[in-house]
């Protein structure tokens, strides 16, 4: 801690001068925070994860509306005459190891074999249907599905979530006791024996799927409008004067969709799965109507010999499901960092 | 006096995304023997980065001690290898935590908490370590010991379970206790019985305390010296006294002007303008100059040294350079200047100011 | 905690009451009689059939008498195996499903323990993205994918293991493997998360500051807290495994209480569907109990205070 007092002295008066602290006042004004959803977008945008996520899904989503027409044929229009073919693909079924040039897997060419001039970029299936088409066509079903039970779950969910979270006491509380029972049951159980009685078909598997679905949702509205409703900001932009309109439009709406979007993210690649699922026990979507699920399930049937009827909607299903988990997780990252690991 | 601890010219920064966080930037400071040293500033100041550089208890990463030296007897205790800092730790020197509530592991007995360290440092046995955890209890004021030393720390009050924190930090009869704010997150009543606890066991084992916190209200009860830290910095020190009464720095001037006292209700409470600088980026000069009504040019262009105002008082301000105005404090502090001589003891402090 | 595990089982008989009535009226909601779609059969021998098994009286008589029957453990008789007791074909379908099930979880939990605990010593390092890929990939493909995927490279094309059937050790690789993957994923995730939460919590400090070593911190005080919660997920898991079962068993033909579900719903075999649901529900909801159960016994808080909340 020595000093060193003597080469101080040499420095000049006009230093001892009052400063200018103008900067104070700088101060307080910045750091006034940016909006909510600019604030998560920009984290998310650093989220390499979630963008491949998003990505995915646009290519997906822009295929399921363009990919069935983008070739001659329908998704049930069938030719025995070209059944099984393996994928054929213009200028990729040159490059070997992609295994595109229509050659099975015990090494001959089928389409030469069956006397095929066009080329199906997926196969085709026991019927000669092509596969391209209804592999998109069926992932549009899938994602109908999807979003279609998503949204019912929201509806019902916020409804039931923010009326028990509103209300509170005896309403909360019946309304929970009957969650309670809900949960008590697995939902599997529930979706098997609700398509039981209904006819298997879109709009029954879609009503199945929302039967518990919306369970989840309505737990985490209500979660969250309960938290907001004792939260600090809440009370002091209440003491501070704010109308509870602006309370509910700045503070409460952006955080509860956050987390509904979030919910929703998980909901969606739940619900393919369980859509695929039901196929898989007889319970899927009916020929001549294909799901994904369905046409994997089909395709099992012949998997040891025609393996690619399994392979491209399996990879499909498989990117549909990753990309919604991770855009699922950069969205709760980005909408919440504190919880960010 | 005997010097038990030392820390020169001590460096800490974080390296996160953002980019290099200078927590602390050239401290120093050091212990007397079985004296208490108060480290005081806002939070965000280092305090807690500077203690836990001392325990050896950095994260790294994010955390490193970029440069200094931390003398603990013939060790410097910054480049000491991880093993031999283990054996130091929670024997030689302690420490305690802010937040009684969530310094204790919820699921185990705070008896097993308490016999972990005993039997790493001092080689006893389980029933060895049970009987001394119960003595530890007993020594912390913690009645019917017996029976509380197989429960869990939920069953504990806040006040309660600090008494248990500190009988864990003193099982092994540390030579250093570092408490880190360790009353602040209790009831007032409960801070004082603390404070007390903490003092009585000073006397009976001797031991050096580091007693580190934001509020000047509780120094005068417990320390002999001041240390005033801010932006990584300390920027006064010297015996409690000398701070309370005769402050030299516009910072401390500022803490003191937002301490509640007693006897004067009447007084404003004047508290410091604006927030600590980001240490991201620490701004040229004195890094309290933009919240300093009485800065000068210099303050913006050069830090300033510790100026000497006593054997056991200095400041890192460019007010005591001899080319400075002389300044008016503000008038509270002022009247605390004048009102009391340096020499007269001050009511409430540690045995009336034992201080060398 | 005695007077806390009365109130859950009392809740758990109410709530597979529940279940079972609703079984029982949805099932009957069910247009038409199993016999119906039969063009085998003649119009008088559906009506002798109905008769048979009850299926013209008055649906409260049929809902009392079912309700009976599942009291002493009589779940009816199968309308498509000539009157076999539906309580003893689960009996002898189980073992399998069981096997399987029981193999995935614990296999599923030690390498979903051990990724996550690794992930998170190793925070942000290759080891922690690689168990981050594993996970998500985990949790996102489905596990037919993965059974078809192994069952056309391991089993068809390289002859590592058996395609499918249920002959001994072998058999079970793949289907364990298939239904685990969910089990690991979402274990690993969750310890990750719960290590690095722990990890940040001020007791952790506390024991550093005793001059612990590194391993004692961890296995004392980490892994043991973290994993507490771990329990809290178990519910979730069993669903997921009843569902694996379900798929993987059609896959690998294997002869489990899945297989015969899955069969019976495809014909329409309701003494059966109905049975079987109500086996899968009390199995979920027993877990359940059991989880609450010995998440008191194992976390303090909880066993003093008595019970949750
Ligand atoms: N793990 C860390 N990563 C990044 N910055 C940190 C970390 N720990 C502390 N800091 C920074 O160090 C500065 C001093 O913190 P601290 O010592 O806790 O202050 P206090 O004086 O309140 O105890 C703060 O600005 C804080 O942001
Ligand atoms: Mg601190």
């Amino acid at each position: 801690m020595s000093m060193k007092q003597e080469k101080l002295d040499e420095l000049s008066d006009h230093m001892f001068q009052p400063a200018n602290t103008d900067a104070l006042e700088n101060e307080q004004i910045a750091g006034e925070s940016t909006g909510f959803w600019k604030d998560a977008w920009r984290r998310l945008k650093k989220n390499p994860g979630a963008i491949t996520g998003l990505i995915i899904i646009l290519i997906i989503v822009l295929m399921s509306i363009i990919g069935p027409g983008m070739n001659e044929y329908s998704y049930s229009q069938q030719d025995l005459s070209r059944a099984k073919l393996p994928a054929k693909v213009p200028v990729l079924e040159n490059v070997d190891f992609l295994g595109l040039n229509g050659v099975d897997i015990r090494g001959t060419d089928q389409y030469e074999a069956k006397g095929v001039e066009e080329y199906f970029w997926f196969g085709t299936d026991g019927f000669g249907r092509d596969q391209w088409t209804r592999v998109w066509q069926g992932t549009r079903i899938s994602l109908f599905i999807a979003a279609a039970a998503a949204f019912i779950d929201f509806v019902i969910g916020v409804a039931y979530g923010g009326i028990s979270a509103y209300y509170g006491g005896r309403v909360d509380n019946i309304l929970q006791r009957i969650i309670e029972v809900l949960i008590g049951i697995p939902n599997l159980i529930l979706i098997i024996l609700f398509i039981l009685i209904f006819e298997p078909g879109i709009f029954s598997i879609i009503l199945a799927l929302s039967v518990t679905g919306w369970v989840g949702m309505s737990r985490i509205v209500r979660g969250q409008v309960l938290k907001l409703k004792t939260q600090e900001f809440v009370l002091a932009s209440r003491t501070l004067g704010a109308t509870s309109g602006r309370v509910i439009g700045k503070h409460l709406i952006p955080n509860v969709l956050g987390q509904i979007i979030i919910t929703t993210m998980f909901t969606i690649p739940n619900a393919i799965f369980f859509e695929a699922f039901l196929s898989f026990i007889g319970l899927g979507i009916r020929p001549p109507e294909a799901s994904l699920g369905s046409i994997i399930n089909d395709g099992f049937k012949s998997l040891q010999i025609y393996p690619h009827l399994v392979l491209w909607p399996s990879i499909i299903i498989s990117l549909i499901m990753i990309a919604f988990n991770l855009l699922g997780d950069g969205l709760r990252d980005a909408f919440d960092p504190k919880l960010r690991k | 006096m005997e010097k038990i601890l030392e820390v020169n010219d001590l460096h800490v920064s974080f390296d996160t995304f953002a980019g290099e966080v200078k927590a602390v930037r050239g401290v120093n400071f050091h212990l007397n023997k079985g004296e208490t040293l108060a480290i005081v500033g806002e939070s965000g100041s280092g305090k807690s980065v500077t203690s836990k550089a001392v325990m050896g208890l950095i994260p790294n990463p994010p955390g490193r001690i970029k440069q200094g030296e931390i003398k603990f007897g013939d060790r410097n205790l910054a480049q000491l290898p991880e093993k031999e800092m283990q054996k130091i730790r929670g024997s030689e020197i302690s420490m305690i935590f802010q937040d009684p509530m969530t310094s204790l592991n919820p699921t185990m007995t705070i008896g097993k908490q308490i016999m972990e360290g005993l039997i790493k440092h001092q080689n006893m046995n389980k029933s060895e370590a049970k009987e001394r955890a119960i003595e530890l209890l007993k020594l912390v004021g913690i009645p019917n010991a017996e029976g509380r030393v197989t429960e869990y720390p939920h069953q504990f009050s806040g006040g309660m379970r600090q008494r248990v924190v500190i009988a864990i930090a003193l099982a092994c009869n540390p030579r250093v206790l570092i408490a880190d704010e360790p009353t602040t997150a209790l009831d007032v009543t409960i801070q004082a019985q603390i404070l007390e606890l903490l003092n009585d066991l000073q006397e009976k084992m001797g031991t050096s305390i580091i007693f580190i916190t934001h509020d000047l209200g509780v120094v005068a009860n417990i320390a002999d010296r001041v240390a005033v830290m801010y932006a990584g910095k300390i920027v006064e020190t010297g015996t409690v006294d000398e701070i309370f009464y005769n402050p030299q720095h516009p910072y401390t001037w500022g803490l003191l002007g937002s301490m509640p006292s007693l006897d004067s209700t009447d007084e404003e409470l004047i508290a410091i303008p604006g927030s600590p600088p980001d240490l991201l980026d620490p701004p040229k000069g004195d890094a309290f100059a933009p919240r300093n009504p009485y800065a000068m040019q210099i303050d913006t262009e050069m830090e300033p040294p510790l100026f000497k105002v006593s054997d056991t008082h200095y400041a890192a301000t460019w007010l005591l350079h001899e080319k400075a105005p002389k300044v008016e404090p503000p008038a509270a502090i002022k009247k605390r200047m004048q009102g009391m001589a340096p020499d007269e003891p001050i009511i409430g402090a540690k045995d009336g100011g034992k201080h060398v | 905690m005695g007077r806390y595990i009365g109130g859950r089982v009392v809740s758990m008989v109410i709530t597979f009451l529940i279940i079972a009535s609703l079984t029982f009226f949805l099932m009957k909601l069910l247009p038409g009689t199993p016999f119906n779609n039969q063009e085998k059969l003649t119009d008088t021998q559906i009506v002798q059939l109905n008769e048979k098994y009850g299926l013209n009286d008055p649906v409260a008589v049929q809902y009392f008498s079912y309700m009976k029957n599942l009291f002493v453990g009589d779940l009816g008789v199968s309308f498509q195996q000539d009157g076999r007791e539906v309580s003893t074909i689960i009996g002898e379908r189980i073992g399998p499903s069981a096997y399987l099930g029981f193999q995935s979880i614990v296999l599923g939990t030690i390498v979903g323990l051990f990724l996550g605990i690794i992930a998170a010593l190793r925070h942000n390092s290759f080891l922690d993205y690689g168990t981050m890929v594993i996970a998500v990939l985990g949790i996102s493909i489905p596990n037919f994918v993965i059974a078809g995927l192994m069952q056309y490279w391991l089993g068809v094309k390289w002859e590592l293991l058996p395609v499918a059937y249920w002959d001994g050790f072998a058999y079970t690789i793949m289907p364990t493997i298939a239904i685990a993957s969910i089990v690991v994923a979402t274990i690993a995730r969750f310890m990750r998360t719960e290590m690095l939460e722990v990890l940040g919590q001020d007791y952790i400090t506390t024991a550093k500051a005793k001059g612990l070593s590194s391993t004692a911190v961890v296995i004392r005080h980490t892994i043991r807290n973290a994993s507490i919660p771990i329990i809290t997920i178990m519910g979730p898991l069993v669903v997921a495994l009843m569902t694996g079962t379900l798929v993987i068993e059609q896959i690998f033909v294997i002869p489990g209480l899945g297989e015969k579900f899955v069969n019976s719903i495809m014909t329409n075999d309701f003494p059966i569907i109905m049975g079987t649901t109500l086996f899968y529900s009390l199995l979920f909801i027993v877990v359940i109990l059991l989880v609450d159960i010995m998440y008191g016994i194992i976390d303090p808080r909880i066993r003093l205070a008595g019970g949750k909340d």
